[in-house]
């Protein structure tokens, strides 16, 4: 294909996808459109001290057929409304720190060092990670609702919540 | 093959696996480092006699004239006449194997090592400006002030051996560390760099304002550091690394942006059991008093170190040990003792909005010296945090008036230290001994007390003792896979005490605290607090200073 035929192509493209976004992009109910889908119902649990903040964990399955690199400085939180929340995420599967200060590390950290830190997830096709997304509950009546990811998006199961909120 | 040589065996391949990665130092990068073998070596003695060199500064007549005791300024003053150096360094350079530097009254600035890189030094300055601080032992050799203000290199052949320069002596003579002052003008990441240096006894000064480091120890056998007061580090007050036979002694350590002791990578080999000379522990520190810091006494992987009769009081956490970062030779943690210490008041909380804005908005150089800007994070309020360990003991003990808990113990999974072998996920937070501490009981006495008993007044912590309830695998570290070569022990509590007899606070409660020794059987946790712990690794004293789901960094209510 010529450079004008594939930037066409493109502009398409995004065309398609803007399309899907405005339609509902970003809740994984609809069918083969995202990436990542959770393989469980993930994990809700309330700090004990911090009654308006979530916690998050839960296994997520590469259901593309491309290897995807996630970064946790990417993700997003957002309510019902589709209003960003104050959030964080890691892939790291327990407390840990960097080896190097975050302020004087190196400007380019290798990514066997960023996913050790959680930084960074490499998923093959097919393959799974986890992932801790934590979250300031909006006030009012407005809840976290969708984890969005970079390329793709996560809705957070109702129920994941409801079932785990409960017991604190 | 002996446990102790397979543990030396075992550090080499732990050694040459961290050439291939950027291996730590008190988490900054660092080369790839070695333990030294623990039967050679032993822990240096002070020594009173042997060739000297003496040095000064032109303002020192004036400072010996205002020491008290007639006897200490007479010898200063005779010492004085003798005295032939201006700065420490060029006594170092001068110095041969068991020399005696000593140090008059006066303020070291050593200016000579702050001058422009030496012919040959341009890429190592320039590379150490560009913040690529890992130099291999051969360029710090060539280039001894590229990044440390007095650098003492004791290995002239590359076989990480000491064989020139051992056995030196650096003393000030005044009548405590204060005459003495090295200041560091944060213009080098070390004040102090012992590498290589086998036998080095440092006494009496007080050292500031370095980048890093204001006492750096590495791949030495045989260090002491005593009656040293480690200030204003912008990391590390005082910091050993893959040492071995060393002592931090009658210190003072505070102020430091990460921790004000780091015996990090202690000796691996030992596993609690004693080398040639019948020493268990390989560091050991003892009547310090480390404050004001973000820990008082830190060391990834700080192993085979014994922690005794010191003070750890008003850090934002007392004491911390962990299996956290990759790069560090000695991965897990093991086999650790901390005993007759006093823990307390580590409320000090140094992750408030108002020091966030000063830190993210004021530049290292310009800060002021009391306002520490945290390098890592920490839950603030905790006496002792075990992260990761394995055999380690927690002995008598006076722990009290830490807000968040007087002690926490939590697993690590293997992959957060960069080991992928699958077996060996569970294997920290194991065998820990928890035993005979006195816990929210603040002594009578701080300056008597008798360490055998339990009286005070009440001053409670959060919790007395918080556990997520793992209870890890006993997985022989030199071994792949998980060999298991322990069926007693697991961790445990037993014989501690709270205020006047009581039974001291835990979560979980007291009756699922294993008494001693332990229950050897593997299980995951409570899987809700080890979630409590994760979004703190979020962390980041620029772009998420208060990350949601993460409590550590608000001022728990006083108990």
């Amino acid at each position: 294909m010529e450079a004008p035929r594939s930037a066409t192509a493109a502009l398409v493209a995004v065309f398609v996808c803007a399309l899907a976004f405005a339609a509902g992009c970003g809740d994984d109910s609809g069918p083969g459109r995202e990436q990542l889908t959770w393989i469980d119902t993930p994990d809700v649990v309330v700090p004990p001290g911090l009654k308006t903040d979530r916690i998050l964990r839960g296994d997520v399955r590469n259901d593309s057929n491309k290897k995807l690199r996630i970064e946790a400085a990417k993700v997003r939180v957002y309510d019902d409304r589709g209003h960003r929340i104050k959030g964080s995420a890691t892939f790291a599967a327990g407390y840990l720190h960097s080896l190097y200060p975050p302020t004087r590390g190196p400007s380019n950290v290798p990514d066997y060092e960023l996913e050790r830190i959680g930084k960074i997830a490499t998923i093959d096709a097919g393959k799974s990670a986890q992932i801790t997304v934590s979250w300031r509950e909006p006030k009012g009546r407005r809840t976290a609702a969708r984890i969005d990811y970079g390329t793709g998006s996560l809705r957070i199961p109702p129920e994941a919540k409801t079932r785990r909120e409960r017991n604190f | 093959m002996s446990v102790l040589r397979i543990g030396i065996v075992a550090a080499g391949v732990v050694a040459l696996i961290a050439l291939m990665l950027p291996a730590g130092a008190g988490a900054h990068a660092e080369r790839a480092t070695f333990f030294p073998d623990p039967n050679q070596g032993d822990f240096p003695t002070y020594r009173t006699d042997g060739p000297s060199l003496v040095v000064c500064k032109p303002n020192s007549r004036y400072r010996i004239a205002q020491i008290a005791d007639p006897d200490l300024r007479r010898y200063n003053e005779e010492l004085l006449s003798r005295c032939t150096f201006r700065d420490i360094q060029a006594a170092v350079n001068r110095a041969a194997n068991g020399y005696r530097i000593l140090v008059l009254p006066g303020v070291y600035y050593e200016k000579p090592s702050n001058g422009p890189a030496p012919a040959g030094c341009e890429d190592v300055y320039q590379r150490t400006a560009n913040g690529q601080f890992a130099l291999s032992y051969e360029e710090h050799r060539q280039c001894p002030n590229a990044q440390n203000l007095i650098a003492v290199l004791g290995d002239t052949d590359g076989d990480r051996i000491c064989d020139s320069k051992c056995n030196i002596q650096i003393e000030g003579t005044g009548d405590g560390p204060e005459d003495v002052r090295i200041n560091g003008q944060k213009t080098k990441l070390n004040v102090i760099r012992a590498d290589r240096a086998d036998g080095i006894y440092i006494k009496n000064m007080t050292v500031w304002y370095s980048d890093f480091n204001n006492i750096y120890v590495l791949e030495t056998n045989g260090f002491r550091i005593d009656q040293v007061v480690s200030r204003y580090s912008r990391e590390y007050g005082i910091l050993s690394f893959t040492s071995d036979h060393g002592i931090y002694e009658n210190c003072e350590a505070s102020h430091s942006g990460d921790s004000g002791l780091y015996p990090g990578s202690g000796p691996n080999a030992r596993h609690g059991q004693p080398d040639v000379h019948g020493h268990v522990y390989g560091i050991e520190i003892r009547h310090c008093v480390s404050h004001h810091n973000t820990i008082g006494e830190s060391g990834t992987a700080g192993n085979g170190t014994w922690s005794h009769d010191n003070v750890f009081r008003n850090n934002a956490i007392g004491i911390t040990t962990d299996s956290f970062a990759g790069g560090h030779p000695g991965m897990p943690q093991d086999s650790s003792k901390w005993s007759h210490n006093l823990i307390y008041s580590n409320n000090n909380n140094i992750f408030t909005d108002d020091r966030d804005a000063y830190c993210q908005n004021t530049p290292w150089e310009e800060r002021d010296n009391r306002k520490v800007c945290p390098t890592f994070q920490v839950p603030v309020g905790t006496g002792l945090l075990i992260a990761g360990g394995n055999a380690n003991k927690v002995e008598e003990n006076y722990v009290f008036d830490n807000w968040r808990n007087g002690t926490m113990l939590f697993w690590v999974p293997a992959a957060l230290r960069g080991e992928n072998d699958s077996e060996k996920t569970y294997d920290t937070s194991s065998n820990n001994q928890y035993l005979r501490n006195c816990m929210s009981t603040r002594p009578f006495d701080l300056s008597a007390v008798d360490f055998t008993t339990c009286e005070g007044t009440r001053d409670s912590n959060g919790k007395d003792f918080w556990w997520d309830e793992e209870e890890g695998n006993d997985c022989v570290e030199e071994q792949a896979g998980c060999v298991d070569n322990d069926t007693q022990f697991g961790n445990c509590w037993s014989g501690n005490q709270g205020f006047d007899g009581e039974t001291p606070s835990s979560d979980p409660v007291d009756v699922l605290l294993p008494m001693c020794p332990g229950l050897d059987v593997f299980r995951p946790g409570n899987a809700d607090k080890q979630a409590f712990l994760v979004p703190c690794a979020t962390w980041d004293p620029m772009t998420n200073t208060d990350p949601p789901g993460c409590d550590w960094f608000t001022t728990p209510p006083e108990p």
